[in-house]
Parts: C-alpha cells; structure tokens; sequence
C-alpha cells in the first residue's frame, strides 16, 4: 500500500510528511473497516449470518479468499473454477491501467471475460474497466462496508484528511456533480471522485483516484503550483491538474 | 317470562363455565414436545419446497437497518421466481430500490433502475452454490435464501440451534404455526401455514449487530406451477443503462506467487511478507 504507483516502476516521491501520512492513512482504514464491520452481520439469511459471523471472527480466513477456493469450503473448487475460467490465465501480459482504482507494485492484470482483475502477491486488488473490483485479501483495503453518507462517513472516520480511496458510500455528496472520463461516469466533490460500483447488491459510490482526463471548473482547497516534466500544473494531494480552456484537466506522470 | 335472580345466577355462571371450557387455552407443551412439533413441521417444509421444482412467491420485507446510530424500517417488496436447479429472477421495488436481477446458472446479472446502471458477475451452477456464493463474494444479503436451498431444513438449524413449536398465529387471513428458535448469531422465528406447511412469513434477529436490527418478510402469491421459459431468466438491461463493477472478494492469487510456493498455495496461499 504504501508503494502506490502511479504508473508500473514508479513511485510516489517520500517526504518528510510520507511516514506521518501514511499513519494517518493507516489509522483512517481501521477506522473506517472497524466502524462498517458490523454491517456485515445483518440483514442476511439464517445460514449467511453463521457463515458471515464463523468468517468474520477468524478475520484471516474471512478475508484469505484462497481458503475459500482452496479446498477448505465445499465450494472452493467450483469458485476456482469458475475464477479461472473467466478471470485468470488470458492475456497476463497486459500492463496495469491506472484509469481507476489503485494497482500494486508488480501487479498484473488478468484480463478475462467479465473484465480485468488485478492480481498481486498479496491477492487480488481491482484495476480495470469493466467488470470486477476486488476486496483485498487482508481486508477492506480496497472496499469494505460502506456508509451511508459523506457526512457519516466524517463523522465516523473523525480525521481531518480528505475522504480514503476505496471507501463506499451510499450516495455521493451533496455537491457532488458529474464528470467523465474515458466514456465513464463519476462523481466528483471536494477533490475526491466516486465511481458507482455494486456492493451488496446495492448501488454505491466508490472513491477513486483521479481518472486521467477528467476537467473540474475550479480547483479543490490546498493546491500548490508545481512544474512536471517542464509543465506547469497544480498539486492537489496526491493528483495534478493542467489549465485547460474549459477548467482544469487531471494529468497522470 | 319471570326468572328469579338466584336461578338467573345460576344460569349465567353455568353459560360462562361452559363457554370458559370450551375456549380454555391448551395446554403448553414441553419444551421438549415443542422441540419436536417445531423439528417436525420444519422438516416437512422442507421437504414440501424442495419438491418444488419452479415456484414463484411474493416477499413483503421490512428490514431494521441502524443509520448514524439510529435504527429505521426499510421496505420492500420482491417478486421472486425459482427454477431449480440453477435459476431464478426477481424484481424488487421500495423505500431504496428499483432492481431486478437474474441467474441463469452462469452469471449474476443486476439492474438498478433507480441509478440506470447494471454490473455482472460469474455465479456456480447450482442454485445451492449460487446462494452461497452470492454472500460470500458478492456481500448480497438474502434473507430468504434460507428457503431457497435444496434442504432448507438443514440451512435453518444447526447441533447448537435451540426452540420449537410456540403456537399458532394469524398471518394476514392465514393461520399459522409459529417456530421460534436461538442460536449463536441469530435468533429467528418461522411462521409456516398450518394447511401447506409453506413459510408465512420468516423474521430474524441480528444479535451480533449494534442495536439487533430484525427483518421480517411476509410471503404471499405463491405459485407452484407458474408457467416459465428460458427466457425468463435471460437477462433484460434496458437501453441505454451504464454497465458498472461489482464488488467481490479477491479470489484468485499471483500465478507466479503460487509456483514459487506450492505448499503454501495448498495450506491456504503464500505466506505473507515479514
């Protein structure tokens, strides 16, 4: 996690504020996965609560998902199949596409059927266009629960920072409006973008990084000028933003 | 006609005595006699929906859900159909919700009017394994699913699940027998028709979960012999609709990792770097 890349080879710059942020970081994942955790344990049948509730107090079997397709659940071997079939095994050798979500150093991209998958050393993590987005497999690192609203989401989370990618709401912010990318809908708010995703069967927006290409009309709070490769761009966070005609288009180094 | 008050007095404790014998409550049975009752009417409701082949049903939910630490009702009505042994299709309208869904035995096809989007996902084969799955790697609640497995007997009760037959109730203009039972996570009650032994309606209690949220749903229409094609299982994504990712656990590993390490792959995947 705290080797993310913006492209494959690449990595973020380490500052002073590097180790500080990434505590921050760290500590808001434990809240948000600690506050969601009970979500989990209702609204399920009978036999879903004792399976959902047997995983959840085991949290590496839970969440190690090689267990479940390895034997050790009367499902495992038709989930393998089924994973192998239609997400693994075609075409490893595509490069990571950093559009959304965030890839893993070294990850590759299985491209299957239904849509890419990254796969890592740590387990699968979602990158891709279509299709899946994955939970990691040490837990809700990519996703977990979601909340009900940005400001539940402050509210339980309790940091001063912007809003993690990988955390779920319900629905978007209030001012959020709609941006695209690459064909694709967000919802943008505050420095932050949401993609919608289907989590529990339910519609929700995910946070992402900045998709390469989207145009803001005005810049978040907290932006610094900067020059990259000899162009002049804001820093907001971790994304970069160049003047455009229009207002201010991501760009991806 | 004259009627002296000692002999009216009579009369009229003579009418309450017998009207009181003829409505006196039966006797409550032994926990061990309800255990039984209750084991046994599940059991032949089991049997009874699992000869089922296709059937389709009506399911009235409200579900207790805790909201910035406050707890609300939601609801919702599902129109469900089943084919055994890999298929079924729902609608699903309410306070939150304007879907529908499909299997087909192959994928899991979603549709949210509400938003005009849509996402797909692989399922297993067999609706048992699709029921499974579907909670597993899709976090999809279905509280109904209980009665939707092959054996719904075994997918209710546990060695460690405790209750039985507690008495009969009105469920709408149904009368019913109502099974109530406890185990470690939940506890649940079972109302099943008295004539059918088909499910009234189901409620269970989240114990684990903050404020115990219940949810309760209440069956009606249902069809035993509801007339469906292949069709009516085949996915319909209205024009137009955004195609959208769904979330699922991560369930496939780094191939190379697993070459590397073929013996951790086996005890459940590669050790974790130190």
């Amino acid at each position: 996690m705290f080797n993310t890349t913006l492209r494959p080879g690449r990595r973020l710059r380490r500052t002073r504020a590097f180790r500080p942020a990434v505590i921050a970081m760290a500590a808001v994942l434990v809240l948000t996965t600690t506050e969601l955790s009970a979500d989990r344990r209702s609204g399920g049948s009978v036999r879903q609560s004792r399976n959902t509730n047997a995983g959840a107090n085991r949290s590496n079997n839970y969440n190690r998902n090689t267990n479940v397709n390895r034997n050790t659940n009367v499902n495992a071997n038709r989930n393998v199949n089924v994973n192998r079939n239609t997400n693994v095994n075609v075409n490893r050798n595509v490069n990571v596409n950093t559009g959304s979500g965030y890839p893993r150093r070294g990850a590759a991209v299985a491209v299957g059927e239904e849509g890419a998958v990254a796969v890592g050393r740590r387990g699968a993590v979602a990158v891709g266009e279509e299709g899946f987005v994955g939970v990691g497999r040490h837990g809700a690192v990519v996703g977990g629960e979601r909340y009900e609203s940005y400001e539940g989401w402050k509210v339980a989370a309790g940091v001063a920072t912007g809003i993690a990618i990988g955390t779920m709401l319900a629905r978007p912010p209030a001012a959020s409006v709609t941006v695209v990318a690459s064909g694709t809908n967000y919802m943008y708010a505050d420095g932050a973008y949401y993609e919608q995703v289907y989590y529990g069967g339910q519609v929700s927006y995910r946070v992402v990084s900045a998709p390469a290409g989207v145009i803001i009309t005005t810049l978040p709070g907290g932006c610094v000028t900067t020059v990259m490769n000899g162009v002049t761009v804001s820093q907001c966070g971790g994304t970069y933003y160049r003047r455009v005609n229009s207002g201010y288009q991501v760009v991806v180094f | 006609m004259f009627i002296p008050r000692h002999t009216l007095g009579f009369l009229v404790t003579g009418v309450i005595v017998v009207v009181g014998g003829c409505t006196r409550a039966p006797e409550p049975l032994t926990p061990e006699a309800a255990s039984a009752k209750g084991d046994a009417l599940l059991r032949e409701m089991s049997t009874n929906l699992s000869a089922l082949q296709t059937f389709t049903y009506t399911a009235d939910q409200r579900r207790e859900v805790v909201t910035d630490g406050k707890k609300e009702e939601k609801h919702s009505s599902r129109k469900v159909t089943v084919r055994r042994p890999n298929a079924f299709t729902f609608t699903s309208t309410g306070d939150d919700r304007d879907a529908a869904g499909w299997y087909d035995g192959k994928h899991i096809t979603l549709v949210s009017n509400r938003a005009k989007v849509w996402a797909r996902g692989p399922m297993p084969g067999t609706l048992d394994e699709a029921l499974d799955y579907i909670s597993s790697e899709y976090a999809i609640q279905l509280p109904s699913a209980d009665l939707l497995y092959s054996s719904p007997y075994d997918a209710f009760m546990t060695k460690d699940t405790t209750g039985g037959w507690v008495d009969t109730q009105k469920i709408g203009d149904r009368t019913c027998d109502h099974l109530a039972y406890k185990q470690a996570s939940v506890d649940w009650e079972l109302w099943l028709n008295e004539t059918s032994h088909l499910p009234c309606q189901v409620k269970i209690l989240y114990k684990d979960a903050p404020q115990q949220p219940a949810t309760t749903i209440t069956y009606s229409d249902f069809d035993p012999k509801p007339s469906v094609t292949d069709d009516t299982f085949a996915a319909k994504v209205p024009e137009g609709f955004q195609r959208i990712k769904i979330m699922r656990h991560a369930t496939v590993n780094d191939p190379k990792v697993e070459e590397a390490t073929p013996t951790a792959a086996t005890s459940g995947g590669p050790t974790p770097k130190k």
